[in-house]
């Protein structure tokens, strides 16, 4: 059973674009905070504003209390701002993820920003788990992902980009993915995973150090007890023919991943996932519901 | 004040014959040797244009630049921020070896022989937080008052020879690729070193995530030459 959200707030009015050149953009704010106390985790604050909601749908059994995060202007562009703010407070154990694949449509001036920040108490499990991110010709995302992190938290994390419909025949000339993400232990900067692919995409995706002609690919940032370092990394290396690789940085396990195209990287996360998720959280091996359906 | 000393003094400080054992490290380029995306001449300039314009060279020469500024500025905060900056910034468990034990060597040499108090505090500081190659380079040689220009371009020269040497030991590549590598790489320095001067802290990004894995991936190569 649900417990009642602490705090609830849902504003149906975009935040004010007043001064902005061009049409009016999408913008949206969504703050959510988990708080667990013992093995119960309960919602503690949920802020809705303009195009950005979170739901909170039941869960089947063994799953943990899952938020999902809609863009109701489905879809960015050019001049759109969306901001995500997600807490897992004392024992909380919870996974975000989104309805659907986030779509980023061609801009006619200007990069859509998202701003996602995530904070994870010391005794809290946390899953940042949304869908893929896709890049339409000429559309130009700038995302920073900023990770607190407490000595202790779980937490895993993985963001998917892919270069265009592959199924529509559509390919990507042009565009920008700026993708950041730093995460702090502790207060004291441990990764900034500083990724840019701008310009001419066609011509860079094709470059060997590059993307080496992938059309999709996912980061992995994981922060589990010691001990299961060498298992986590394992299960990432051992993705069989995945063009893969994982290391350990500062205590944090990272990964990436190259896939030829978005079915591809669905079905090696379609692997990969569950057991990690399973690993380090203790969580039925098995996707998110949001990516089942 | 530039002295007539600087030309050579950057010479010695970026030759490969410098105590830093650059030779031992490969940026990843040992797997992707294994791994046949490098082979030949034409797919080793391709690897290091690209680790050059989009990967490490590229981060690299943006640290060196603002731990230099920072240093010419007398600025130590600013110096911390770009030294854990650089920490956060490397990709890998091997590219952090590479760099860090580079720096560490780089300012023992500096120290022994060039003293300068631009490298006290990152040498202090050393114990408790590694300090990446570039940031040691760029802060040196702010102490000793060299433009920062040809200090870039110095440093992007020996990162592209240095794994251009690599290269050809692994591939292997006959004598003459490798210098025609070095050539090829010869007219993009100064351009590169433009754009690194013209680039900010917070602007750094690269994307060669393909060069990532491959130094993911040699962490756990059976038969390796390189620490890296």
């Amino acid at each position: 059973m649900m417990s009642e959200p602490i705090s609830q707030s849902e504003t149906v009015e975009p935040a004010p674009t007043a001064g902005r050149a061009g049409p009016p953009r999408s913008v949206g704010v969504a703050r959510v905070a988990f708080l667990g106390v013992g093995a119960r985790t309960a919602l503690a604050d949920l802020h809705q504003q303009g195009c950005m909601k979170a739901r909170l749908p039941n869960c089947y059994a063994g799953d943990p209390k899952t938020a999902v995060l809609i863009n109701t202007a489905g879809g960015l562009t050019g001049g759109d701002d969306v901001s995500t703010d997600v807490a897992w407070q004392g024992s909380a154990i919870a996974c975000v993820s989104t309805q659907a694949a986030e779509r980023v449509y061609r801009s006619s001036g200007g990069d859509a920003r998202v701003r996602n920040r995530l904070k994870v108490s010391k005794d809290a499990r946390a899953e940042w788990l949304p869908q893929e991110t896709i890049l339409f010709d000429g559309g130009r995302m700038n995302r920073s992902t900023d990770v607190d992190l407490a000595d202790g938290a779980r937490f895993l994390a993985a963001e998917t980009v892919i270069l265009g419909r592959k199924a529509m025949g559509e390919t990507v000339a042009e565009g920008l993915v700026r993708d950041h993400w730093r995460v702090r232990r502790d207060g004291r900067l441990i990764l900034h995973d500083a990724f840019e692919l701008g310009a001419a995409i066609r011509e860079q995706r094709l470059r060997p150090a590059l993307l080496g002609g992938a059309e999709s690919w996912a980061s992995l940032i994981l922060q589990a007890p010691a001990g299961m370092t060498e298992m986590l990394l394992g299960l990432i290396r051992d993705l069989g023919g995945a063009h893969a690789g994982a290391t350990l940085r500062q205590g944090l396990v990272l990964g990436r991943i190259l896939a030829t195209d978005g079915d591809g990287m669905r079905g090696i996360l379609a692997r990969l996932l569950p057991a990690l998720r399973h690993a380090i959280m203790g969580h039925p091996e098995r996707l998110p519901a949001v990516f089942r359906i | 004040m530039p002295s007539d000393a600087d030309l050579p003094r950057l010479l010695t400080w970026l030759s490969p014959s410098f105590p830093v054992g650059a030779y031992t490290y490969s940026h990843g380029l040992e797997r992707a040797v294994e791994l046949e995306h490098i082979r030949d001449r034409a797919t080793a300039g391709d690897w290091v244009l690209d680790l050059l314009t989009d990967g490490g060279g590229k981060s690299d020469a943006v640290l060196l630049a603002e731990a230099w500024r920072a240093v010419t500025a007398g600025d130590s905060h600013r110096l911390h921020d770009v030294a854990e900056e650089a920490v956060a910034l490397t990709a890998t468990s091997e590219l952090a070896l590479e760099t860090e034990a580079q720096g560490r060597a780089f300012l023992t040499a500096i120290a022994a022989a060039w003293p300068t108090p631009a490298i006290d505090g990152l040498r202090a500081g050393a114990a408790i937080a590694p300090v990446a190659y570039p940031v040691a380079v760029g802060a040196a040689a702010a102490g000793h008052g060299l433009a920062l220009r040809p200090v870039i371009v110095g440093y992007l020269h020996a990162f592209a020879a240095n794994l251009i040497s690599a290269i050809v030991r692994l591939v292997p590549l006959g004598q003459t690729d490798g210098l025609h590598l070095l050539r090829l790489v010869e007219p993009r320095l100064e351009a590169l070193a433009d754009v690194a001067m013209a680039t900010s802290l917070d602007e750094i990004a690269t994307c060669c995530l393909a060069a990532d894995i491959a130094s993911m991936q040699h962490e756990t190569q059976r038969t390796r030459l390189f620490r890296s």
